[in-house]
Formats: structure tokens, sequence, C-alpha cells
């Protein structure tokens, strides 16, 4: 169905309300778009803030395709009402919107006018409504659908028509008390005769406080205090707001006219003035005073509905809230640097868990998760290689080399094996990047092929760690290797075997062969290790 | 415990001196003397408590204990608050970053866990003593290398004050640091018999010695065992059948072998 329509496709006879099917019917070559009734709302507001900044503090929405503005007092600034409307339709057009236009001294007078009379812009002077009502029909006086098709069957197809009827046979013949009163107060309200209440449209509550300085301050010591002053203001208003800031700015003023902005951002809404203060009392310390600041301003940048938590008598242990801790190492050392662990649903270890900015909010672990197959709790970032003397095609490692130095294992569980995740490359279509952030194979187009053993036990030698040589006991500045930069995509999609090893010293480790010997088609398997168990 | 009623075969009677969940393997026999009580319920008092890996080595099994301790300490809490564990980028790359699903199976919920990875070893200590002082904390975990003696009695009066344990996990070749509750000295230990199977590593277990910590004699040595199933430390049998000797000339030998 059709919503609305140009001035082209009034031309050939299409109005709103006509199926999409005969309006083709119609109009073949009918260019059409799906009507978004929350963007023209959008929009309509958009025009609506520009107008009260332009013309008149006083307006709001008319319907759905209309806007009313309270011009008393303001045309003499544009030099009067006929130039004021002037004014206005011509940057209407030059925005590229169709407008009609009246000014009328009743806001259903204005209403009917602009929508039903012939030509636009119309100015109504005082005095002249009903004049200018009368010839148009019912339906411009704002009433149902259903009320304006009752009047048309009794005949009643003008206003004027409306004017000399006695009020008392209008309700006799409607059979309806409130339809007749409907119709009887749209009436009066455009002739001016009944008052009609008006809503503006309310501005935006904005977050700002200001504190202007007679006498520029030249102490950091001053800049917090009147930022305490600041943030108990803001955070009085956000209150009766019920709302809680998540962005906060401060812009610093110089008395020679620049300025400093200091944002910081929290992990809650929160409106707790010392919690601000804490936040961007740092930030303050580190500005440059200039010739001294004469204005600030702390604005709440975002803001989100927080409403006031229930105090408790109960269960007092102490213990504070962890939001500020977690703002103020944010706010000091980065988003990146203050992370929290989320779990991840998969079965690949590097995988299992994504480290997020803790301002993602709390995470929630899976209760079953301690109950499977023991994890490190540390892992490394990117497997580092192992040289490995162990049993082909399948068996724990006897001996590995990791670090440069040597361990003989003495008891190993295993394996555990972990087979590439294939349907995540059949669901989503991402490319293999996403599947193994850091595959795990050896830089250089993988192990070195040695010729095969005697007895059945050879060693798998993955490329070496380009360290310096560290000894046990010495200073440990390990670089691990970046594994993966060669890599393919088949080798990144090779099943792996998990093995937990203990070394002769009671050390645990998690190694994995990554690769089958009976598939070795994409390159010999190769061992890593991929945490400790400590 | 000089209750004098007969211990109870395969129960795990809670420490004398503390509520924490530590437990003593059963002991047969008379009730134990003063050499037997480790005083592992020392790590739960708020303050700063420094565990040093014996070799370079056993960093991790030191971080494994730290975590198992503070693991302990946030079921006892019923799970309010955070876990702040603090390391710098370089300790991340050389043992590898916090890993949630290890840390479920030390009976940690990695929720609680705000994770602080920042570029210098003074960063981190900030960070510390910010998380010691907002009292919001269950316990603190610093993998960092503190070299100067006021940062680490800075932290120690911070985490006294808002009694929050503050476990740092330091290098093994750096000398003790000032304003410490207790010192430890760990190192790896063989694993004893898996239940199941014979090839397969036990539970995990560290030599522990006690090096300094206030009404305590130092230098006495325990292995501990930390159980999968109970998520606790305690101490092993094999160890604890020898506790009264450890207790006594145990120092002694110590002391002369050095």
């Amino acid at each position: 169905m059709l919503t609305a329509v140009n001035a082209a496709s009034i031309r050939q006879d299409l109005a709103p309300g006509l199926g999409l099917a005969d309006a083709r019917a119609i109009c073949p070559a009918l260019l059409t778009a799906p009507a978004s009734p929350k963007k023209d709302e959008d929009a309509l507001l958009d025009l609506a803030s520009w107008a009260s900044a332009r013309y008149s503090p006083t307006l709001n929405s008319d319907g759905d395709d209309g806007l009313w503005l309270d011009v008393t007092g303001i045309p003499h600034l544009f030099g009067g009402e006929a130039a004021l409307l002037a004014d206005l339709g011509r940057r209407l057009a030059r925005a590229g919107l169709t407008a009609r236009l009246a000014l009328a001294e009743t806001l259903g007078g204005a209403h009917a006018i602009s929508r039903f009379a012939p030509a636009s812009p119309i100015i109504i002077p005082d005095g002249k409504i009903g004049a200018a009502l009368l010839p148009l029909p019912v339906e411009a006086l704002r009433l149902e659908p259903e009320i304006a098709l009752l009047l048309k069957r009794l005949g009643l197809k003008r206003i004027g028509q409306l004017y000399d009827l006695p009020r008392a046979s209008l309700e006799r013949r409607f059979h309806s008390k409130d339809a007749a009163e409907a119709v009887l107060l749209r009436l009066d309200q455009a002739l001016g005769r009944r008052d009609e209440p008006r809503a503006p449209l309310l501005p935006a509550p904005d977050f700002v406080t200001r504190l202007p300085f007679p006498d520029p301050l030249i102490t950091h010591d001053g800049v917090v205090a009147g930022l305490d002053h600041l943030a108990s203001a803001l955070c009085g208003r956000l209150a009766r707001a019920g709302q809680g800031v998540r962005r906060v700015g401060l812009w610093v003023c110089r008395a020679d006219g620049s300025s400093t902005v200091i944002e910081a951002g929290l992990s809650a809404p929160s409106r707790e003035p010392r919690h601000l203060l804490g936040l961007l009392q740092d930030k303050v310390e580190a500005i440059d005073m200039g010739f001294g600041v004469d204005l600030m301003a702390l604005a709440a940048l975002l803001t989100e509905t927080l409403t006031p938590a229930q105090t408790t008598l109960a269960e007092s242990d102490g213990k504070a809230a962890p939001e500020p801790l977690i703002d103020r190492l944010v706010n000091r050392l980065g988003a990146r640097a203050v992370r929290r662990l989320y779990p991840r649903a998969s079965h690949i270890p590097e995988l299992a868990q994504r480290l997020r900015s803790a301002f993602a909010g709390p995470s929630l672990w899976p209760e079953q998760a301690a109950h499977k197959p023991p994890r490190p709790p540390l892992l490394f970032a990117s497997p580092e290689p192992l040289t490995v003397l162990a049993e082909i095609p399948e068996g724990p490692p006897a001996s590995f080399t990791w670090r440069r130095v040597t361990r003989r294992v003495i008891k190993a569980e295993g394996p555990e094996r972990i087979a590439p995740e294939w349907w995540r490359a059949l669901g989503r279509g991402r490319s293999s990047e996403d599947f193994t952030p850091h595959p795990p194979t050896a830089k250089g187009g993988g192990p070195l092929p040695l010729p095969q053993g005697e007895r059945g036990i050879r060693g798998t030698a993955a490329n070496s760690i380009p360290s310096p040589l560290v000894g046990e006991g010495g200073d440990p500045d390990f670089k691990s290797g970046t594994p993966g930069e060669g890599a393919t995509k088949s080798q990144a999609q090779r099943p792996r075997d998990y093995y937990r090893i203990e070394d002769e010293d009671g050390r645990r480790y998690w190694v994995f062969r990554e690769g089958l010997y009976q598939e070795s088609e994409h390159g010999l398997p190769c061992w890593f290790l991929h945490g400790v168990f400590g | 415990m000089s209750l004098g009623l007969p211990p109870v075969p395969g129960a795990a009677p809670p420490h004398p001196a503390c509520s924490l969940p530590f437990v003593i393997a059963p002991l047969p026999g008379p009730p134990p003397g003063r050499g037997r009580e480790f005083p592992l319920h020392r790590l739960k008092q708020g303050g700063l408590h420094e565990i040093k890996p014996a070799s370079y080595r056993d960093g991790p099994a030191a971080l494994a204990f730290a975590l198992a301790v503070i693991a302990a300490e946030a079921a006892r809490t019923k799970r309010r608050g955070l876990v702040l564990w603090c390391l710098t980028q370089d300790a991340a790359r050389e043992w590898g970053r916090p890993y949630g699903p290890g840390l479920c199976a030390l009976g940690l919920d990695p929720a609680l866990v705000l994770i602080v990875e920042a570029r210098t070893a003074q960063d981190a200590a900030w960070a510390l003593e910010e998380g010691l002082k907002s009292r919001a904390l269950i316990a603190a975990l610093a993998q960092i290398e503190i070299k100067a003696q006021l940062t680490a009695r800075r932290l120690g009066l911070a985490a006294q004050a808002s009694r929050t344990p503050c476990l740092l996990v330091s290098r093994h070749q750096s000398s003790g640091l000032p304003g410490t509750l207790t010192r430890w000295r760990i190192a790896t230990s063989r694993s004893g018999p898996a239940p199941f199977e014979a090839q397969a590593p036990g539970a995990p277990s560290w030599q522990l010695t006690l090096e300094r910590c206030r009404d305590e004699a130092p230098g006495r040595s325990f292995i501990v065992e930390f159980s999968h199933e109970s998520f606790r430390v305690r101490l092993s049998a094999a160890s604890s059948d020898r506790a009264a000797e450890a207790g006594e000339s145990g120092e002694r030998r110590r002391a002369e072998t050095g």
C-alpha cells in the first residue's frame, strides 16, 4: 500500500492508501521504497530541532507530517509575518522539502488551512479565521476518520455548515455524545472559542555544568576544587533524571581562549561525585594552566539509566564495589591493559577463552568447566616449538628439549586428541585466520625431514628457538618464535594430540603433537609446548 | 588438636588456628606437636606474602600454588569481590597468559579475575597498590619484579590496611623484600601415584620452605599436594609422616647442610 506519494505521482492519479499492485497497474514505471515510519519520525524531530534554534523554541510535531511553531512575538525579528514565512519556505525548499505553510491565530485553524487551503503560504489575519475555514472540508478539523465520514453522510461537508447548526441537534443526530462533543471541541478550538493546551517539545536534558571564574585560576588545586563543585552539581542533575554517566568530559578553558578536554570512561553507570573526581583528578594534574583558567565545564558525554540500588543492612563484609577500581585502572593504563576472561565455545584450547576489556562487564563461566580434562593456568600466546624424542606413530614424548634444556619425561597422560573445528569454516565462511589466530606451526616450512630411525623411535626436530643460549638459572629473556607466518591452511587445520607430561623434577607441561604420522602429506608432525602446569 | 579423640580415618580435620580450608592429611598416632603445624593459614592474612621459586623453572609452580591459595580464599569469601592479577608484559611472554579453563581446574572462577597486564613493573605495582587500597579484592596476585624497597613497603602497608592477602611471585635470584608477612620458597616435587593410571602424573605437589614468618621458626620444609577433587592444598601423606622430625631435627640438619 502506498503511504506517501510525490508530486509527479499525484499527476498520475496515485494517492496514499492505494494498493501497490493497483498503483503499478496505473503507472508501470512507478518507483517505490519501503516506508520506515521510525526514520520519518526521527527526521521530523531533526527538523523540529533546527526550527527551534532558528525560529521559535515553542514547537512540536503535528501529526506524522507536520510541525507547529508558536511564533508569538517573533515575526518582527524577521521583518513581519510574511517575511518569516517566506524565509522558512525558502530554507525548506533549499533543503529539498516541499512544505505548505500557514499562519493563523489558532493551532486548529493553522492545521486546517496549511493542509486544505488551495494556496501556500497563507496568513490569516486575526479575527478572520471563521471566514477562512468556511469553505474547507470537515476532515480539516482533526477528526477521527469515522466521525468525518458520518458528518459527510449527514450532508455536512464543509466547516461552514457547522457554524449555524444547533448544538443540541448535532448530538441527537450522532447518537453518541462523545462523537458530537469531539466535533464541537475541534470546531471551537479551530475558531478560537475554546482554549487548546499546547504541549511543546521539551529539549533533551543536557548534563552539563559550567563554572566561570571572575579571576582566572592559576593553580591546579583551584581546578580540583572547581571540579569537586561541578561533579556534585552534575551528579545531582543525573540523580534527578535517574541517569548514570558512562563517559565524562571536562573542558578547561584558559584565559587566552585555548581549551583542553579531559575525558574518562566508566565501566558501569555511576553518579558518585567522589568517583568522578577521583577519575579526573590525576589527569587534571597534568594539564597546562597557561595564563589561568577562567571557565570549567563538566559534561556527561554518555549516560545510561541507573536505578537507585537498594542499600542493605545485611552482609556488610567490608568489601567495596569493584567498578571504581576498574575505572581507575582503565583510565590510567588503557582499556587494553585491564582485561577479564570470557569463555568461548570452542574445543581449540587457545580459542576457548577470550580476553576482553573489563568495561565489557562481568563474565559467566560454565560450572562444569572445572570437571574437564586439566588445563594449565598459563597458556602461551603462541605455542613454543619443542625437539622431542617420542615413539611413533603415537606415543608421549620420552624426552624433550625446551628453551635449550633437555628434560626426561617420567610420567605422561594422553593423548587427548583435539581435531580442528571444521564446522566453523562452514558456518560463518570466515577466513582461516579467524579460525586459528595463532596457527601453531613452525616458521620456515615445517620440520626438518629426518631419516627413518632403526628402532622405531626417532627425533622430530622442530625449528629451534631464535634466542640466546640460556641455561637453568640464567636470566630468562626469551623471545618466543612467531609461528604461523608460513602456515598454510592445511597445516593450520591439523589435528592435535595433547599430552600432560611430568619430568624428573615433578614439573608438569602440556605439550601436543600437531598432525598425524598416518596423514603426513602436509609435512611431518611437529611438537609444541602449549602451557606449563607448574 | 589436643582433644584426645582418636583421628577418624579418611576425615580431614581443619587446622586448629584457622578457618581456612587447608587441611592436613589425617595422621595416625598421638596428637601432633609444634612441628606439625605448618603455617599455611598465614597466607590468608592481609599483607604481602612473597612466594619465591627455588629455581628459574619453578616459576609456574609458584604461580600455581599462589592461585590454589587464592582459589580457596575466594571460595571462603563466597566469591564476593575480585581477584586482581597484576603482571608485566615480560612475564606474560615468559610463562604465558592467564588461561580461564586452567583456573577452573584449580578451583578459581575465572569470572572473578581481573587481569592487569602493564608495560612496566612500575605501572603494575601502581595497579596493585590501587587494588589493595580499594578494598574490593578477595586477594591479589602479582608477577612483578619489585626492585625498590619502598615499593614493597608501600604494598605491604596497603595490603595490611585493607586486610587483603597479596601474593607476590618474585624471581628466584632476588633477595627478600621488606614489609612481607611471610616468605616462602617453592620447588616442584614428584607427584604421587595417580588414582587410576600408573603412568599418569598424580596430584601436583610442591616442596615448600618457610623462609620468613613472624612467630614461626624459619627453615622448615614441607611437601604439599593440591587435590583436583576438593580444590584444596594439603600436606602430602609422605611429608606429614616426617613432620615431627622436620620440625626439630630437620632445622638443624638444614642448617648444617646450608
